[in-house]
Order: structure tokens, then C-alpha cells, then sequence
């Protein structure tokens, strides 16, 4: 019994918690910083790079470490292939970077496509589906004590720089004119988002709508400002994602697949959440 | 005695990616207690040069000095001490307070990873109070009138504690009433020994700050003088080639800018030719 807890349970509940808080506390950053309340964690194209380095394991049998790590190296290449391609235009615009992060996300959704398409379709094709769809049922003490530190960090800088993420909201023109030195503040800001990303989803695989959702709910609850914004979104991201792995575990005899439960739970919800906030679209 | 100058351009020429420049030689200077206009029409440079002055275009040839000082040695820090800019009235993406849109003014003296702290806050509130705004206090930025705004904004910069502010064409979008509340509180500022520099549209509120003019012309060439000297009917009618009139009003004791007459032979050519087509 106390093995069930702490090698299958704890695991999977520790689990659970951090992805939903990182997952979340990306996307309130990310939307802090290209000051649009519906970007998600995704846009730079970490998740589509992460699933193509998963699939590329999966190809090549590596045992679920190995998985792992190719899902983080490749999320984290995709966003800086992302970054550096407007560098070599001489154009680093917000608008540069997502148009960049658009051109980044489709080549690995391409990518992606082709090694489903050259997997076997019998052993490799389902566990690359399987992947993409996210579960926490393979999760493992081992990647949660590596991943933890990452997350911790990342995390904790995050938060340290809400306030100044709120001037961002101003304008890269104004913030520069109050002292802030903008490409510097996006730039960690940017880097932390994305290990914390590439780490949850390491954990779980790719799960969507937790990063867009979130925000959107701790919004209602708390207004705007990023000093209640980004612990707000922390814990009620932990908190979800605990609750629909539950929903996942039980709802029937056979696990369901997160994003599943994310997408038809959190869709619905998220639309629910914008009429009654009537975002205004600019 | 001579004033020392807290803003000092001197040939400044800049030009977007090779073209003909935006700015061509322009020098102008700013001293405490000072405002300085800057007229000129559309898309004649007055927002380049502002972009010149807080640092966020590079120009290429020229000096600019902030209180005697190289611009470039300074940090984008320690030049937010010096410089405090306001914007064209804008909205913001997300809903902060208009308490703290203007404590985000103390952004200079609070540390990279901190927050704004009580003393931070009651800087704010002074200012907030002392421009008989605190009734907005509470509200939303993004719910406020233009008028309004504009007053906050002002605010903002007010708390950043910069001996030059600048403003880029603060009396655009508003009203009569509040075009005119925005020039007494520049006027204000001056009085207080800020350093002023604006831009704007209007010759007559150039005539109502007095203080010192630049007109800025299309081909970036900029006289500057007194306001007196410089704002003539010569001058303006070049600038914008129309019939402008400065004359003197006794009950005000002042001169006025006005138009002319708008019926000028463009216009009526250009009634014509549409007349003319609706014909064919």
C-alpha cells in the first residue's frame, strides 16, 4: 500500500501540481510580455519543438530518459531558431518574433508530420499520439528531482520581475523611457517561460489551453496586475491540472489522455471566462 | 547670467536607412524654467526628433547634451532620472489604475526586481492630489476621457522627477477645454522650473506658452527663436502654404493666430474638378 503512494500516486500528484503552476505561470508571462492577453506559452514554438524531439526518440527507441531529454533539447532549439531568425533580419519587433514563431512552430508541425508518417504504425505511430496528447501516467521520481531545480528557478525569477513586466504593458518606447532596459527584461523573461514550458512538458508531454486558461481565470479573480497575477495563476494552475488528472484516472476504466480533458473541459470554460470578462479585441 | 541649459542639440542630422534626412542641422537648447514649441507640419520629423532626444533612434551626425552631458553616456537608467517623456494620449492592454499607471513613474529609483513600495505610493498620491485628480485616483486608465488621461500621464511623468519633461503633442485628440486646461498645467510646469519641450499643431497655443519656438520645415531645417520673433505670418504661410493672419486682439492684449480665409484657389480648384468628373 505505502508503495502504491509513494512510487505511483506521490509521483504522479507532484507531478500534476508543478506542470499546471509552470504551465500557467508561463503563459501569464508571456502575455505580460507581447502585452496580449491571449498569447500562450506556445507561441514561440517550444510545445511543436518538444513534440518533434519526442517523436524523434520515440523513432529511435530510447527509453523514456531519453525521451525527455530530447523533448526539452528540442523545445528550447525551436524557440531559439525562433529568436535568432529576426536577429538576422535586423528586425527584432514583437511582431517580428511571433511571425517568427509562427514560421518556426509550422516547419516542426511539418517536421512532426513526417516521422509520423515514416513511424511503424503499429508500435511507434501510437506512442508519438500518445505523447502529444499528454498523461502523467509514466511519470517517474528520477525527472521530477532533475526537472524540479529548473522550474524552481526559472520560477522564482519570474516572479521577481512581475512588477517590471507590467510596465512592458506601456510600450517598449515608454518602458525604455521609464529606465527599463526592454530587450534585456523580455529576454529572461523569454528564457524563463521557456524552461519552464520545455519542463513541464517533459513531465507530461504536450498539454493544451492549461497556459491560456489559467491566466484568464486568476484574471476574473484578481485583475491585471502581475504582483497578484503570477501567484494567483500558480496556484489555481496546480490546482487544475491535479483535478483533471483525477477526472483522467477515474472517469472511466481506461486512462483518457489530458489534453483531451484540458481541451474539452478548459475550451468551454475559456469561452465562458471571455464573454464574461468581454475582452476587448484590439 | 546665463542659464545652464538642461537640453543642448547642436547639429543634429538624421535620416531613415540612407534616404534624404528626416532632420537635417538642427540645434536647439532648453534651459530650466523653459518651454520650447516645436511646430511643424505633418510628417516634417517633430516625433524623430523627440525619438532623437529620448535616446530610441540613433541619428547620425550631431551631439546631443543632457544637463552638459554626452546622451550616450548615459545609462537607459540614469537617463530616465533626467528625461521624462509623455506620450500622445494612448490606452493600455491591460487595466491598470490610474494609481498605479502613475507610480509606474517611480520605475527609475525602484530596483530590477522589486516592487513599488509606500514611499512609492504616497509620491504618487502627492502628485495625484496636487493636480486635483484624486477622484480619478481608483478608476480604470482605460475608462478615463482624453482629457483626463492626458492629465495622468502628466502625472506619471511628474513622479519620475526629471528636470526636462517632453511631450509629444499633448493637446492632440482632446477638446477645446481640455487643450487648453493641458496648456495651463504645461505652463505651470515651467513656472516651477521644469525644462519644457512639446510639439504641436496649433500656431495660436505656441502664441499662448510663448517662452521660445522651433518651427520645424518639411526638409528638416528648424529656425528656432523667441516665440515673438519667429512666429510670423511670413514663416507660418511658407509652413503650411495657407493664409494665415497673426493679429494683435486689444480685449486680449495678445497675438492670435488665425485662419485667413479657407477660400483659396486649391479649394475651390478642387471643388471644381470634382464637379467636373461627376459631369463626365
Amino acid at each position: 500500500m505505502r508503495d502504491v503512494v509513494m512510487v505511483i500516486r506521490l509521483p504522479r500528484t507532484v507531478a500534476a501540481i508543478l506542470t499546471g503552476s509552470a504551465l500557467a505561470l508561463s503563459g501569464v508571462a508571456y502575455q505580460g510580455i507581447f502585452r496580449n492577453p491571449l498569447v500562450s506559452p506556445d507561441l514561440l514554438g517550444v510545445s511543436y519543438g518538444a513534440g518533434v524531439g519526442a517523436a524523434l526518440a520515440i523513432l529511435l527507441h530510447l527509453p523514456c530518459i531519453g525521451i525527455q531529454a530530447f523533448a526539452f533539447l528540442f523545445g528550447i532549439t525551436a524557440v531559439l531558431f525562433t529568436m535568432l531568425f529576426p536577429r538576422l533580419l535586423k528586425n527584432t519587433s514583437t511582431l517580428m518574433l511571433v511571425l517568427s514563431g509562427v514560421i518556426v512552430s509550422g516547419f516542426m508541425n511539418s517536421v512532426l508530420g513526417l516521422l509520423k508518417y515514416i513511424a511503424d504504425t503499429d508500435t511507434e505511430l501510437p506512442s508519438i499520439v500518445y505523447w502529444l496528447m499528454g498523461s502523467f501516467s509514466a511519470v517517474k521520481w528520477s525527472s521530477i528531482i532533475t526537472l524540479f531545480p529548473v522550474m524552481l528557478v526559472s520560477g522564482i525569477i519570474l516572479l521577481l520581475f512581475r512588477w517590471r513586466i507590467n510596465i512592458l504593458s506601456l510600450g517598449d518606447t515608454e518602458a525604455q523611457t521609464l529606465g527599463v532596459n526592454v530587450s534585456r527584461l523580455r529576454l529572461v523573461s523569454i528564457v524563463c517561460s521557456t524552461l519552464l514550458t520545455a519542463s513541464a512538458v517533459c513531465l507530461s508531454g504536450t498539454i493544451a489551453w492549461v497556459g491560456l486558461l489559467i491566466p484568464h481565470i486568476s484574471r476574473m479573480l484578481m485583475g491585471e496586475d502581475n504582483r497578484d497575477l503570477f501567484p494567483t495563476s500558480i496556484l489555481i494552475g496546480g490546482s487544475y491540472l491535479l483535478f483533471i488528472d483525477t477526472l483522467a484516472r477515474n472517469i472511466s476504466s481506461t486512462e483518457i489522455p489530458i489534453s483531451i480533458l484540458t481541451g474539452i473541459i478548459g475550451v468551454p470554460v475559456f469561452a465562458v471566462v471571455l464573454l464574461r470578462r468581454k475582452v476587448i479585441l484590439q | 547670467m546665463t542659464k545652464t541649459a538642461v537640453l543642448a542639440v547642436s547639429g543634429l542630422t538624421f535620416s531613415y536607412t540612407n534616404n534624404t534626412p528626416v532632420l537635417c542641422d538642427v540645434t536647439l537648447s532648453v534651459c530650466t524654467g523653459e518651454i520650447l514649441t516645436v511646430l511643424g507640419p505633418n510628417g516634417s520629423g517633430k516625433s524623430t526628433l523627440l525619438g532623437c532626444i529620448v535616446n530610441l533612434l540613433h541619428f547620425n551626425k550631431g551631439e546631443i547634451a543632457i544637463n552638459g552631458k554626452n546622451l550616450k553616456s548615459y545609462s537607459v537608467s540614469q537617463l530616465s532620472r533626467e528625461i521624462a517623456y509623455v506620450p500622445q494620449v494612448h490606452s493600455l492592454g491591460f487595466r491598470y489604475s490610474v494609481r498605479d499607471y502613475v507610480v509606474m513613474g517611480r520605475t527609475p529609483y525602484i530596483g530590477a526586481l522589486r516592487s513599488p513600495k509606500k514611499e512609492d505610493y504616497s509620491k504618487a498620491d502627492e502628485t495625484i492630489s496636487r493636480m486635483n485628480i484624486s477622484h480619478l485616483s481608483k478608476k480604470p486608465f482605460n475608462e478615463l476621457s482624453g482629457g483626463e488621461r492626458q492629465q495622468v500621464q502628466i502625472a506619471r511623468a511628474l513622479v519620475q522627477d526629471a528636470k526636462l519633461i517632453i511631450l509629444d503633442e499633448p493637446t492632440n485628440h482632446l477638446d477645446y477645454g481640455n487643450q487648453l486646461k493641458i496648456l495651463q498645467i504645461i505652463q505651470e510646469l515651467a513656472d516651477k522650473g521644469y525644462a519644457v519641450m512639446l510639439t504641436t499643431h496649433m500656431p495660436d497655443h505656441v502664441i499662448l506658452l510663448d517662452g521660445y519656438t522651433g518651427i520645424l520645415h518639411p526638409d528638416g531645417h528648424m529656425i528656432t527663436g523667441l516665440t515673438r520673433s519667429v512666429i510670423t505670418e511670413n514663416n507660418l504661410g511658407e509652413l503650411y502654404s495657407t493664409d494665415l493672419r497673426i493679429v494683435f486682439v486689444e480685449e486680449l492684449g495678445r497675438d492670435v493666430c488665425v485662419a485667413g480665409t479657407i477660400r483659396t484657389p486649391t479649394v475651390n480648384k478642387f471643388f471644381s474638378n470634382l464637379s467636373k468628373e461627376q459631369e463626365e
